[in-house]
């Protein structure tokens, strides 16, 4: 589903060059749900950016869902980016001036639904995460855990392949977190893609896979939490 | 979709409402400016074009060069208008209307009395030129007859509350000539340069006028129309009119250097353009039209200025939302489209609440510039004209910059959270800031120095005393000598004189002939008596006033310094004049005096004593009556009290000379306090401006203030470093605005006879003011920000 071959991501200012990432390579598969780890600055949400059609690499290639995206225009992008990419982020990025009901149904309308069918998915879905209660409300009127299932439900209305999380825990409390950490299990299980940045070691504990970087380069890519600690310090 | 974008228009209206009201109040107001100026121009620019085929309907005029000096004149002979609809077959139709600029008294049956403005007299043809309607009577026969009067409706509703006017008889004038009602026209359209109340029949005065009406240089007071044929060349007639103004009237003056030239001039460019004196109503309005339009034009781009950078400046607070969009798939096109709704909404609104204020604020604009319009009266394409500039062009243009501006946001650096343009890049609002600083410094210079100027008018030394002056109208020398009589019993009263006219009144030009100079020089004139000097307090520069009232000084006359210069006199005094073959010995020079309004440069001017004028007991005389340690009112109680008793069937007119000579600035005074509230409005919403930015810059520094009080700052090098960027934008509009200012109003002030120096003060004035305006809202918004605890601030971040 997505193949990522020697990518790479230079930042230039006038004065300083940074190498985000460096030749990074890897593959997922569907259906999986992979974390990336690593410490700040390490290039994680550069990856995630790239990954979620946002940005493009200054070098080598990025394969999604069989095309080769890498030199692809804004507009491109966006095209590709609606119809199968879900975002999920730390700051929850809720509209404030719309309501909930709203907010979730922002990608459907920018994807041409009808009106008539954007309230039967936007309710089903709200439905599904229990928050149908709240949809008249705004963000500013709910919790942090309400706004990230929001967030949530905005990510899986129009049925993307993939979701992309970045943080989407770290804004949360131990209880609000696991609630939204189910949610995600709960999808990737039905078939969703996912794809997670994460700091906390027990949220990475529900991905299948691990990816960690460190510089910009990938140092392991490993289940084994315990392994990759030690290597990571060793390097 | 559009049902989206229309709802997110409308939270964003309510959440962010402050900043709405900015924006819609602007808006607003310069629409409501906007309309109201379009309202007037549309107005100006109908003048006339109602009546059939207006565009084939031209007033003759009549130029008459003498020794270069040009006299032009929409009035001409009456004998003109038969001649050359009888000699040029293009010319179908022709009409002839006669104007005395004098009030007609309308006595009624029971001995009360009324004064009309406006009175003409008219032809039967003047149905058949002009489309004004007859509502009673027949428009071929209603002014055949001598003494047929025609009344407008509400004049005839006024007279005749009760009963039907149609052939009731009304007294005309102090002769109290019978009339006989023969029609009710509608009443005067505003858009018309003819001005009447009533109409009576030309003939009427042919009969009872002794005046040479078959010379086409005699009895120049008929303002002649004619239909062209359609197609006709007129340059072509005016061509074919040398001729025959030559055989009627220009070969008596052949080798004098005069010479008279005969024009067309269309109607339908009477209001706007006409150079000539003597109009019925104001006219020559083209540059009024020229600057209100810019003004309307400016205060509309202040308020799209504002629309723009205010939106562009609130654009950090919608970053979020926008990038959030693009992340969910929302492309340039979509994002365009959202903030274009959100303009064309706010522009709707306005646009309606532009409206409500134009409703509101209308009868204000008419009192002072004397019009009437209205709102319910304005054709419908115009409607949907304004619409379209408006809410399409207005709200498109003001859309576009923002719309592209936001719709160009990077949702990458949006979710890093780089927003903010990065210093020392260009920024376009700052581009509109400079230019609303520069519109509004360049708008004060003008308000002050058009206010000056206007002051200027009505304060200068006139050269003769107005204050405390009555002038008092009468029919003859013994009526002007009993009043006289009478008043000299009253204390307050002081030294009273009688004179043909009076400063400010109606004087005539007459050809006198100079030793020496052919053909003499044109001159006003005026017959006084012995107190006329005294009582106006007008100066001797040179010889002896007249020594007494007595036909012993029917030798003798006064001239002023104007008429010394036109003559090249070293030594004036004794000096012969001629005129009518008789001779005037110069015996004292005047010092010159304004004896005509300051629109004219002082021109020749001679004074005989009034015994020497021909028949001169029963001429019509001005009674100049000095007054003092009274009020008005009391003046006004004595002098109708006297009246009545010594005239019971006649009626009084009177000015107090220094209103009088104030009615003259009228349109310039009114138009002054139009353009002076027009420039305060468009201030106040370039202020707005300001104050809406300033209020989004303190919130985009707010972690930077935060950071700065934490290493130590003071509130004040807060606040002095907040208000530096407005500091500098408003100099670097002053390079700009004030020399363009500068050279504009001395272009304009250029155009006065009697002109102020350019203030330079006015300079330093509007650039003070400025700064004083935009840097009191820059800090009152800085300081609370600066004020903030820093702990708060870097939390916000």
């Amino acid at each position: 589903m997505i193949k990522a071959i020697d990518l790479t991501k230079v930042f230039r200012t006038e004065e300083v060059e940074t190498t985000a990432l460096n030749q990074v390579t890897f593959e997922i598969k569907e259906g999986e749900f992979v974390a990336i780890m690593g410490p700040s600055g390490c290039g994680k949400s550069t990856l995630l950016n790239i990954l979620g059609l946002l940005d493009n690499p200054s070098g080598g290639e990025y394969h999604f869902i069989d095309n080769e995206v890498s030199n692809y225009s804004e507009k491109q992008r966006a095209n590709l980016r609606k119809r199968n990419i879900g975002f999920v982020f730390q700051n929850f990025n809720l509209i404030d001036e719309l309501s909930v009901f709203e907010n979730v149904e922002l990608p459907l309308i920018y994807l041409g639904y009808s009106a008539s069918e954007r309230k039967k998915r936007v309710e089903e879905v709200l439905d599904q995460m229990q928050i149908m209660h709240r949809k008249n409300h705004f963000p500013l009127q709910l919790s942090g855990g309400q706004q990230q299932r929001v967030a949530v439900c905005r990510a899986v209305v129009a049925k993307p392949h993939i979701i992309l999380a970045d943080e989407p825990t770290g804004n949360l409390d131990s209880t609000h977190g696991d609630e939204v950490m189910n949610l995600l299990e709960t999808l990737n299980k039905n078939g969703t893609t996912i794809i997670m940045v994460t700091h906390s070691q027990r949220d990475a504990s529900y991905a299948q896979r691990i990816i960690r970087l460190f510089d910009g380069q990938i140092v392991t890519e490993d289940k084994s939490t315990e392994f990759v600690l030690t290597a990571a310090a060793a390097h | 979709m559009l049902l989206h974008y229309l709802k997110t228009s409308i939270t964003q209206f309510k959440r962010h409402f402050s900043f709405s009201f900015i924006n819609l109040f602007g808006l607003a107001t310069a629409m409501a400016v906007c309309l109201m100026i379009f309202l007037y121009v549309l107005e100006e620019a109908s003048f006339d074009r109602f009546h059939k085929d207006a565009q084939d309907i031209y007033r003759i005029s009549f130029h008459l060069n003498m020794q270069g000096e040009l006299m032009d004149e929409s009035v001409s002979s009456y004998a003109m208008g038969a001649d050359i609809l009888n000699e040029f077959p293009e010319v179908i139709e022709m009409t002839r209307l006669s104007h005395w600029y004098e009030p007609v008294v309308i006595w009624q049956e029971d001995g009360r009395h009324m004064s009309v403005e406006f009175g003409l007299y008219a032809e039967s043809t003047f149905f058949d030129l002009f489309a004004f309607k007859l509502l009673r009577g027949n428009p071929k026969t209603a002014l055949e007859d001598p003494f047929s009067l025609v009344l407008s409706e509400s004049l005839a509703n006024e007279l005749f509350p009760q009963s039907d006017p149609m052939g009731e008889v009304l007294r005309l004038g102090n002769r109290q000539e019978p009339y006989r009602v023969t029609g009710i026209i509608e009443d005067c359209p505003t858009n018309s340069h003819i001005r009447y109340k009533l109409l009576r029949s030309y003939t009427s005065l042919l009969e009872t006028s002794s005046a040479n009406f078959y010379e086409w240089d005699a009895n120049i007071n008929a303002m002649t129309y004619v239909r062209l044929a359609p197609g006709s060349d007129v340059e072509q007639l005016k061509e074919k009119t040398k001729p025959l103004t030559f055989e009627k009237v220009n070969y008596k003056f052949e080798g004098m250097g005069v010479h008279l030239t005969i024009g067309y001039f269309p109607i339908t460019d009477i209001r706007l353009r006409s150079p000539f004196s003597a109009e019925m109503v104001e006219t020559g309005t083209l540059s009024k039209v020229w600057i209100l339009s810019a003004v309307a034009l400016f205060v509309l781009f202040i308020a799209g200025f504002n629309y723009v950078n205010l939106t562009i400046a609130k654009s950090g607070k919608r970053a979020k939302e926008v990038g959030m969009r693009k992340v969910l798939g929302a492309n340039k096109r979509s994002l365009s489209r959202q903030f274009y709704t959100e303009t064309l909404l706010m522009t709707g609104i306005s646009f309606i609440v532009g409206l409500l204020l134009t409703e509101f604020s209308l009868p204000l604009f008419n009192h002072v510039l004397g019009t009437q319009l209205s709102l319910l009266d304005t054709p419908w394409w115009s409607w949907i004209m304004v619409l379209f500039i408006f809410v399409g062009v207005f709200g498109l243009l003001a859309g576009l910059y923002p719309a592209l501006f936001m719709a160009a946001f990077q949702p990458v650096k949006i979710l890093k959270g780089e927003f903010w343009t990065k210093p020392g890049r260009f920024q376009p609002r700052n581009l509109l800031l400079l230019i609303q600083f520069v519109v509004s410094m360049a708008l004060i210079v003008c308000t002050l120095v058009v206010t000056l100027q206007n002051r200027h008018l009505y304060t200068r030394n006139l050269g003769f005393n107005s204050q405390g002056l009555v002038v008092i109208q009468t029919d003859n020398l013994d009526d002007a000598t009993l009043l006289s009589n009478t008043f000299e019993a009253y204390p307050w009263v002081g030294t009273m004189a009688t004179g043909s006219s009076f400063p400010g009144g109606q004087t005539y030009m007459e050809g006198v002939e100079i030793q020496g100079m052919e053909p003499g020089i044109m001159t006003s004139r005026i017959w006084v008596d012995y107190n006329y000097k005294d009582a106006l307090g007008l100066q001797m520069a040179d010889g002896q006033w007249f020594s007494g009232d007595g036909e012993f000084e029917a030798q003798n006359v006064m001239v002023n310094q104007a008429f010394v210069r036109k003559t090249n006199w070293d030594d004036p005094i004794g000096k012969t004049i001629g005129r009518g073959g008789q001779e005037f010995r110069v015996a004292g020079v005047l010092e010159d005096f304004n004896y005509q309004s300051l629109h004219h440069e002082i021109e020749p001017l001679m004074l005989n004593i009034l015994a020497s004028r021909p028949n001169y007991i029963d001429r019509s005389y001005w009674l100049v009556v000095q007054y003092s340690e009274i009020v008005e009112s009391e003046v006004i109680r004595v002098l109708g009290d006297e009246w009545n008793q010594l005239f019971p069937s006649k009626a009084l007119a009177y000015h107090f000379l220094s209103q009088h000579l104030e009615m003259q600035y009228e349109n310039e005074r009114s138009f002054g306090r139009l353009f002076m509230g027009f420039t305060i409005l468009a201030i106040i919403i370039a202020m707005l401006g300001v104050l809406g930015l300033s209020s989004f810059i303190a919130q985009q520094k707010q972690k930077e203030t935060g950071i700065r009080r934490v290493l130590g700052a003071s509130v004040y090098s807060i606040l002095s470093e907040m208000s530096t960027t407005f500091v500098k934008w408003v100099f670097a509009a002053a390079v700009i605005a004030l020399p363009l200012a500068y050279w504009y109003m001395e272009k304009w002030l250029a155009g006065f006879a009697y002109a102020i120096d350019f203030p330079f003060w006015t300079l330093i004035a509007a650039l003070g003011g400025m700064l004083i305006l935009a840097m009191a809202i820059v800090i009152i918004q800085s300081y609370r920000t600066a004020n903030i605890n820093p702990v708060e601030s870097l939390t916000y971040e």
